[in-house]
């Protein structure tokens, strides 16, 4: 039933991009994505996708996997894209039809549109493709440590959201053979309506659960026994320490995200 | 004194009728490799959890290096002296990479990441995971995801390691391998070994068994000793080891407990009958 999540999809090709701080690479991400929903003219589009192709490049992670992570969003790119098609209103009417209109700058809004969700999703593949969970959580916990002065736990936050993570495949695995334990007994998932489907998710939710809380007691052991007693005088592996490299990309990720704002002042195309 | 005493041990768990461990006297010193068997209910993980402090006695005291059990104070010491391997791999790894999961305990321990760093690769050497340090445990077999367990032990650097029926859910090449580790690092290192388990081949391994019925020592000697009389193990609803009772069904009156030792007696044998039919 649950096969292949792609959670957490680290993609290891020991780029460069993979080297880059995880903190670094989150304020990355945040200004592209910013700069990618400000743009607003064919000549700052053009640049971000510029950018997304050279992180793509730069990445070495094949094209097609970056694709891939499309796909669920296909049917909101057609239906953002219709919309726009019917609701944009436009001086140059191609046709008209009953009460619809489609004029040319529909086109070029859906158009423009689509394109920048799918530069988007890249973007934001691109930081969960070469970043770990574990490196994404440790950059959080570690731009968030501010808040503790706000008597926010933090490290504690950040320990749940990486056990969490850390227990995604073993609960996936866990989902399965329930089903299949439940269905050797002649559960039957997939007739009836919905709210019979629904109904019969709960031999399969009830066991997880009871399961869950028992695993549960036994990490809680398990890191007690090796120590663990909370976030005091605890040092971590991995330190995170921002090199040169670091500060340079940041740099050029802002000399794009002002190219952005200024390129959407010279306009080629009509309004774009 | 040992490295390990109970005295005068006992343990009730609350709403129980019965002492799971009943007034239990016993001595381990440095460096030995224990067997702990006894069927099921006979209190052997609660002996486990007793060593480390998991529980704490409710009459008499379990000192392990010098440390009360019950002393709040030197909770982490206990803690880093004595490490365990639980049963579940899956419920004991904390990590999503399998070098993160080594560092848990050392991180916890504040070490500075440099030792942290070469603890890791140590340990993970030892155990035979270093190429498997960048990988997700999830993937990972049975046996291996006990010996990254095994290895975010070591990491801690502990004078013992208690394996609470660390092999129980494995298949018989993952036990061999998380056998084979734990032996070694008794032999190589001179970590005591408290090994719990259910396996009798895996019990007539160690230097020392114990075993434990209705929460006393029932028995405790070399493997030689305690499983000497046949009945008598049956009688504790436990199996005799393989060898022994294969030997009793060829009719053989010996003690044969090893598989190399089975091998030569048959061998022997064999030896022996052709010889006479010449």
């Amino acid at each position: 039933m649950i096969h292949d999540i792609s959670f957490g999809q680290y993609y290891p090709s020991g780029s460069v991009l993979h080297k880059l701080d995880p903190r670094f690479k989150i304020i990355i991400t945040l200004l592209l994505v910013i700069g990618i929903f400000i743009c607003d003219s064919v000549l700052s589009i053009a640049l971000a996708f510029a950018v997304t192709l050279a992180i793509i490049f730069l990445s070495k992670i094949p094209l097609l996997t970056y694709l891939k992570n499309t796909k669920p969003l296909i049917p909101i790119i057609i239906f953002t894209f219709v919309l726009n098609l019917i609701y944009v209103p436009g001086e140059e009417i191609l046709f008209k039809f009953w009460r619809f209109s489609l004029s040319v700058e529909a086109i070029q809004t859906a158009v423009f549109i689509a394109f920048r969700i799918v530069l988007l999703v890249i973007i934001t593949s691109f930081l969960t493709y070469t970043t770990t969970p574990t490196a994404l959580t440790a950059a959080i916990e570690d731009m968030l440590k501010w808040l503790q002065y706000l008597k926010v736990d933090v490290h504690s936050i950040a320990m749940m959201m990486s056990i969490a993570l850390r227990f995604i495949p073993t609960l996936i695995d866990e989902i399965n053979k329930i089903i299949n334990a439940q269905k050797a007994r002649g559960a039957d998932f997939e007739s009836g309506n919905i709210i019979k489907k629904i109904k019969a998710m709960i031999p399969i939710l009830i066991p997880l659960f009871i399961s869950s809380f028992r695993r549960a007691y036994e990490l809680a052991n398990a890191m007690e026994c090796r120590c663990y007693h909370g976030g005091e005088g605890r040092t971590k592996l991995k330190t995170m320490k921002a090199k040169p490299g670091d500060y340079v990309a940041l740099l050029l990720t802002a000399v794009f995200f002002t190219g952005f704002i200024l390129l959407n002042y010279m306009k080629v195309f009509g309004r774009y | 004194m040992s490295f390990i005493s109970f005295e005068n041990v006992t343990y009730r768990y609350q709403d129980a009728k019965k002492n799971a461990i009943d007034n239990i006297n016993l001595h381990i010193e440095q460096g030995e490799f224990v067997a702990v068997i006894g069927h099921n209910g006979s209190g052997k993980s609660t002996f486990a959890k007793l060593l480390n402090g998991l529980l704490v006695p409710s009459a008499g005291t379990v000192t392990v290096g010098g440390i009360s059990t019950a002393e709040e104070a030197r909770r982490l010491d206990l803690l880093q002296q004595v490490g365990m391997v639980f049963q579940n791999p899956d419920n004991q790894i904390v990590a999503s990479i399998v070098e993160e999961d080594v560092a848990f305990g050392p991180e916890n321990l504040g070490i500075p990441p440099q030792e942290i760093r070469t603890r890791v690769d140590e340990a993970l050497k030892t155990v035979g995971m270093y190429e498997y340090r960048l990988r997700a445990p999830h993937n990972l077999s049975g046996g291996q995801k006990q010996r990254v367990a095994i290895a975010g032990i070591i990491a801690m650097q502990p004078k013992c390691i208690v394996m609470d029926e660390s092999t129980a859910m494995l298949d018989p090449i993952g036990r061999a391998e998380v056998m084979e580790a734990a032996k070694m690092l008794n032999r190589d290192y001179g970590i005591t070994i408290i090994y719990i388990t259910h396996f009798m081949n895996e019990a007539v391994d160690a230097n020392r068994v114990i075993l434990l019925d209705k929460g006393i020592i029932a028995l405790d000697g070399t493997p030689k000793e305690v499983f000497a009389d046949y009945e008598r193990i049956l009688q504790y609803g436990l199996d005799v080891p393989q060898s022994y009772e294969l030997m009793k069904k060829l009719g053989i009156n010996a003690c044969v407990l090893q598989h190399d030792e089975c091998v030569t007696k048959l061998e022997e044998l064999l030896g022996e009958n052709g010889k006479t039919r010449d």
